[in-house]
């Protein structure tokens, strides 16, 4: 690829450099339009001051007018870019009355800019053959696969590659497990089959992109804040703020919590020890215990690590000995209702099993729940009642699960959507389980009480939802792994948008600040190396 | 790579139907599947009175594994187990669960 397309497709648009001394009470606004369309609705506009890691988004109305609030921009020069899929910025100019003025052109290079679910949808194939595609954009976007001139058999040699590489793998940093993920030969055969048929091996492309449509009418009415991280390699999985107002987060692939102040943009990273040297680094759960202390799950250095938020020391909790294999790996953390019996749940991916840390001893107990079942099964998300019994996620399979803190027994629930694999997820005040089923396309919650689902669909095909967050107002908050997209919606009334973000971003988890006003939406950006914010200009859906 | 997409099903089902007295389905009952565990499998039935439980490995003992039906107001009066047959894929476990009103 040549660095051009390359830039392209790392920043989803192009980049225009614009000197704007804006004085300290003005406004800064403006209006984009295209030859094609005249007045642009849904473009995404992006401001970055010069040698500042902050950059504020804001989205044009339909009469193709944006404006960032004047409180989001100090006054400085500024770098302007915008995103709008099949358009590039062509030019700006400064208006007579000190607006700007973005003109668009059409794209050069379209397949650049695609989304991993406008690839989905452009490409031939049924269901079953691009299935196991969701797997691939855990690490990275379909156009480093299907700009590739790769055979059937050379692609079956890159996929037997990846399954070396560990889950918390990024492009700017790949780590190679221990031990290779299992795989059947003939699964990966016909994958490489089907890849071969959709890449560039016989010419360019035999068929034509399709794009998503631009955010339009609510949808538009949003500030986006990204914190830029002061290293690319840093991943940030899981976000959220805590009660001063500080964005926390868990690096996917390095030992460190990481601390920004989004008042500032000032980062600070606290370095936990190494627990397996030679194992693949970093954690993925970060979760908080009852005095707001955080928990990080360890991944492949095993185990979970305790940070006392006011010593800010680290506390490692390792792996006994006779648990602890090359293939070990400790992906969540459920510290909530430790106050209550003194233990942390955690997962252990390589026995297809749940954990239960008694705090004080340092010992782990083993939960087996889908021992001699057979089929694919793997705990993943985890939440705990207010008497620490456990509901996991089966991410593998179709399933929630509930294991009683006392007797140790577990309830297994199929989800009403058979191959759902439910994946993160939260309890409301009410003790109902809120969950995405990202294989399933769609948002769902468990009622205890009931022992009850109920499911919604994501409205755009493709969206592989990853998390799902419910705000004061009762309104989910999920996030696309594949499209860029937000999504918000009222399981009261089914009415939906979707927020567009201003990057290629792997979302994953999701946080919701419920204490300003509109509640405030947190992602970090786990390949972009940046903590999203994203406020909504409005209250309510309705 | 080598996720759980690779790893298409397999393994024994568990399916039937929950009825009353007079053979008419009931919907919205609770279906549990105990497993010599402990562990429980639970679903509830469709509008028809179907419920289905997902696969179950080969390693399991079908008649190791209970089948019982609740719903407020009704009463569990019978469990008939339909003959399991011996095959390669094994063939679903059929289960019809009675109650009655009570």
């Amino acid at each position: 690829m040549q660095d051009g397309a390359r830039l392209k497709a790392l920043f989803g648009f192009t980049l225009l450099l614009l000197f704007c001394g804006t004085g300290a009470a003005a406004e800064l606004r403006g209006h984009v339009s295209s030859r094609e369309e005249g007045a642009m609705e849904g473009v995404l506009v992006s401001a970055r001051r010069a040698g500042s890691p902050i950059t504020v988004t804001v989205v044009s109305d339909a009469k193709g007018e944006f404006r960032f609030p004047e409180v989001s921009l100090p006054p400085g020069k500024y770098e302007y870019s915008t995103r709008a899929v099949g358009y590039e910025l062509e030019r700006s100019a400064s208006g007579g009355d000190g607006t700007i003025q973005l003109t668009l052109r059409k794209a050069k290079d379209l397949a650049a800019q695609l989304t991993n679910t406008e690839w989905f949808i452009s490409m031939p194939g049924t269901t079953e053959q691009k299935r196991p595609l969701i797997e691939c954009m855990s690490c990275h976007t379909f156009e480093r696969i299907l700009r590739t001139k790769h055979g059937a058999g050379e692609m079956f040699e890159v996929l037997k590659r990846m399954t070396t590489y560990a889950n918390n793998s990024t492009l700017q940093k790949v780590q190679v497990r221990k031990v290779e993920r299992k795989y059947e030969e003939q699964n990966l055969r016909r994958l490489a089959a089907y890849l071969a048929t959709v890449n560039q091996s016989s010419g360019p492309w035999a068929y034509s992109l399709k794009t998503l449509p631009r955010p339009s009418g609510r949808a538009t009415r949003v500030v986006i804040t990204e914190y830029d991280m002061p290293r690319k390699t840093i991943a940030p999985h899981d976000v959220q703020i805590d009660a001063e107002g500080m964005a926390w987060y868990s690096n996917f692939v390095d030992n460190y919590l990481g601390r920004l102040d989004p008042k500032t943009g000032a980062h600070e990273e606290f370095a936990w020890p190494a627990v397996k040297p030679g194992a693949p680094t970093g954690a993925l759960a970060l979760s908080t215990d009852r005095d707001g202390n955080f928990w990080l799950a360890a991944m492949f250095q095993t185990g979970v690590v305790k940070f006392d938020v006011r010593k800010k020391a680290f506390q490692v909790f390792r792996l006994p000995p006779e648990m602890n294999t090359d293939a070990s790996q400790q992906s969540m953390v459920m510290p909530r209702q430790s106050h209550v019996d003194g233990k942390v749940w955690t997962n252990e991916v390589a026995k297809q099993a749940l954990m239960r840390l008694d705090i004080k001893s340092g010992k782990y107990e083993l939960f087996e729940p889908f021992k001699m079942m057979g089929g694919s099964h793997s705990p993943y998300g985890l939440v705990a009642d207010a008497a620490n019994n456990l509901f996991f996620m089966d991410f593998g399979g179709e399933a929630i699960g509930r294991i009683d803190a006392k007797t140790g027994q577990a309830m297994i629930y199929p989800t009403p959507t058979p191959r759902s694999r439910p994946r993160r997820t939260m309890m409301d005040a009410q003790g109902r389980v809120w969950f995405a089923e990202f294989a399933a396309n769609k948002v769902a919650m468990f009622d205890p009480a009931k022992e009850s689902f109920r499911e919604w669909d994501a409205p755009t095909p493709h969206t592989y939802p990853y998390d799902v967050f419910v705000d004061r107002n009762g309104e989910l908050w999920s996030g696309s792994m594949s499209s860029d997209r937000i999504l918000r919606f009222d399981p009261a009334s089914g009415k939906s948008l979707e927020y567009l973000l201003p990057r290629q971003t792997n979302v994953r988890r999701v946080f919701v600040d419920n204490r300003t006003k509109p509640v405030t939406f947190w992602v970090g950006s786990n390949h972009g190396a940046s903590i999203i914010r994203l406020t909504p200009l409005d209250e309510r859906l309705d | 790579m080598g996720g759980p997409d690779e790893h298409p099903d397999e393994g024994l089902v568990f399916f039937g139907y929950v009825k009353d007295a007079r053979g008419a389905p009931i919907a919205s009952a609770k279906v549990t599947a105990t497993m010599k565990s402990g562990n429980t499998f639970i679903v509830q039935t469709t509008a028809t009175g179907l419920y289905r439980l997902p696969t179950f490995s080969t390693n399991i003992n079908p008649a190791e594994v209970v089948i019982a039906c609740a719903k407020e107001g009704y009463k569990q009066t019978r469990v008939i187990r339909r003959p399991i047959a011996k095959a390669n894929p094994p063939k679903p476990v059929e289960t019809e669960c009675r109650m009655e009103r009570g």
